[in-house]
């Protein structure tokens, strides 16, 4: 009920043509949020769509961030379609990749590491497997619909959020557009299973220790701790399916958060934060423990610094309260 | 043991997916490794190693195959470049083709209702996935906690 009370689920599910405007297509990034960022990870959604809209107002010149949602795109399929049918592990990514690129852009950024692994793998498959190229072109995708036989090309670029906004935006315009530097926020960054692995499909050269987010965090004025836990598995599903095993891999990466005094975790997927977040209180009565660690997204991190109002941001949507750690860190007046 | 499958369930995996289990020497690695090994009953090295021989009821009969997941730790740092994550997903599917009963049952019925509902809706239903969420899942009093959005999405 805390969830629905802060606005983080919505009763009627939303469908594909519930979309919002119909973004008109321009030499911007297409965004494709994901299920999660409509509902449970409103505020990732929120701090995107803030900082990008705060990137294209100060947008140096060349540089911005211009995210644009393509009209009608669907689910990737995610754990349940590659675990019970590969085909449609395939197809469901390929559809929506052709969408973007009948909208025409050439590159997406998804900010959901699932979605991004879905997508990645199944371009990946289909260029390297003839025999699936042929199965997905020879299906009919619904009754009466026309065959799938314009794959999407191949060349559109599928990237996570966190590699546009550190390569695409880049480090350079978002330092420039830094007003309120977080000076004194010590925090670990959570990277999660997917955004780097498996190299040959993500394309990540340091898969094992990531840093990507360190020198963004760095770059806001936060100090970026080291730990041990960067893409150590929170649980994902199993937190649905099998409770106690997902808890206690939480837990393991809270404790070492705790261990290496961080003041905050910044993380960049929304399962990984649904586990560390809202199972925190439930970790707590579990073990025995005492963690109230806040955990942000990093586009709330962003956000923070460009001086965008906090609520703005989706700060009052965390289980884990936020705004202590931001009152004693004067990012917000006292209240 | 010859590098190229001898069984059939070796075969099978190597046509699903491109994976070659014969190529693992047992280094133990991804079992190291693997963030949910300690509630595993067979370990990631050993599943190779059953599939080596062909030992597919043992497999699919575990719970490995179904506690997996999916975090790509292993397939990443397989020396022999076996992409295990992908090995355990053939298996899963496997498993629920054949019809074996799950020794995890709540993995496959979250697996069916997450493709029910995106099936239906297009995309994944959180209000049901986070009932699901809270109230543990797929066991029969869950229903009852979460009563409330199972009036607007009759289960299943």
């Amino acid at each position: 009920m805390k969830m629905v009370h802060r606005g983080k689920l919505r009763l009627l599910p939303t469908r594909p043509s519930d979309q919002g405007p119909s973004d008109q297509p321009t030499k911007g990034v297409a965004y494709y949020p994901g299920c999660s960022l409509h509902s449970t990870a409103i505020e990732y959604n929120l701090s995107t769509k803030a900082i990008a809209e705060r990137l294209v107002l100060s947008a140096v010149e060349g540089v911005s961030l211009d995210l644009a949602e393509p009209k009608g795109w669907a689910c990737c399929g995610t754990t349940p379609a590659h675990s019970t049918d590969d085909l449609l592990a395939t197809i469901m990514p390929l559809k929506n990749l052709k969408l973007i690129e009948e909208s025409g852009y050439s590159c997406v950024a998804m900010p959901c590491p699932s979605c991004f692994i879905r997508h990645r793998t199944a371009i990946y498959d289909v260029r390297d497997d003839p025999g699936l190229r042929g199965q997905v072109a020879a299906l009919r995708l619904g009754s009466g619909q026309a065959r799938m036989r314009q794959m999407p090309s191949g060349e559109i670029e599928v990237e996570h959020l966190l590699t546009t906004m550190t390569e695409r935006v880049g480090y350079d315009a978002i330092a420039e557009a830094v007003t309120q530097p977080l000076t004194g926020l010590k925090v670990v960054c959570y990277y999660g299973c997917v955004i780097t692995r498996s190299a040959k499909i993500t394309g990540a050269e340091n898969y094992e220790h990531p840093t990507k987010m360190d020198q963004l965090v760095e770059i806001l004025g936060a100090e970026s701790l080291h730990w041990s836990y960067k893409t150590e598995c929170c649980g994902v599903s199993l937190s649905i399916t099998q409770l106690p095993i997902a808890l206690s891999m939480s837990r393991r990466i809270l404790r070492n958060a705790e261990e290496v005094r961080a003041e905050a975790i910044v993380v960049a997927c929304p399962l990984g934060h649904a586990n560390l977040d809202m199972r925190q209180e439930q970790i707590n009565e579990q073990f025995g423990e005492d963690y109230h660690i806040p955990i942000l997204y990093f586009t709330q991190l962003v956000g923070l610094a460009f001086g965008i109002e906090p609520r703005k941001l989706g700060m009052d949507k965390h289980l884990a309260r936020t705004f202590p750690l931001l009152q004693a860190k004067r990012l917000i007046a006292a209240s | 043991m010859p590098l190229t499958p001898q069984t059939d369930l070796a075969r099978y995996i190597q046509e699903k997916c491109g994976e070659n289990v014969c190529l693992c020497y047992w280094c133990q690695k991804c079992t190291a490794g693997c963030p949910v090994a300690e509630h595993f009953d067979l370990m990631p090295s050993q599943v190779l190693r059953a599939a080596q021989f062909g030992q597919k009821e043992f497999i699919l009969n575990s719970k490995t195959v179904w506690l997996c997941a999916a975090c790509e730790a292993c397939s990443t740092r397989c020396r022999q470049g076996i992409d295990i994550t992908r090995v355990m997903d053939v298996l899963k599917i496997m498993a629920q083709r054949e019809g074996i009963e799950p020794s995890v049952r709540t993995v496959p019925m979250f697996y069916k209702s997450g493709l029910r509902r995106i099936k239906l809706f297009g995309r994944v239903y959180e209000l049901e996935l986070m009932r699901n969420f809270i109230y543990g899942g797929f066991s029969p009093a869950s229903w009852i906690s979460g009563g409330c959005s199972l009036a607007i999405c009759p289960w299943p």
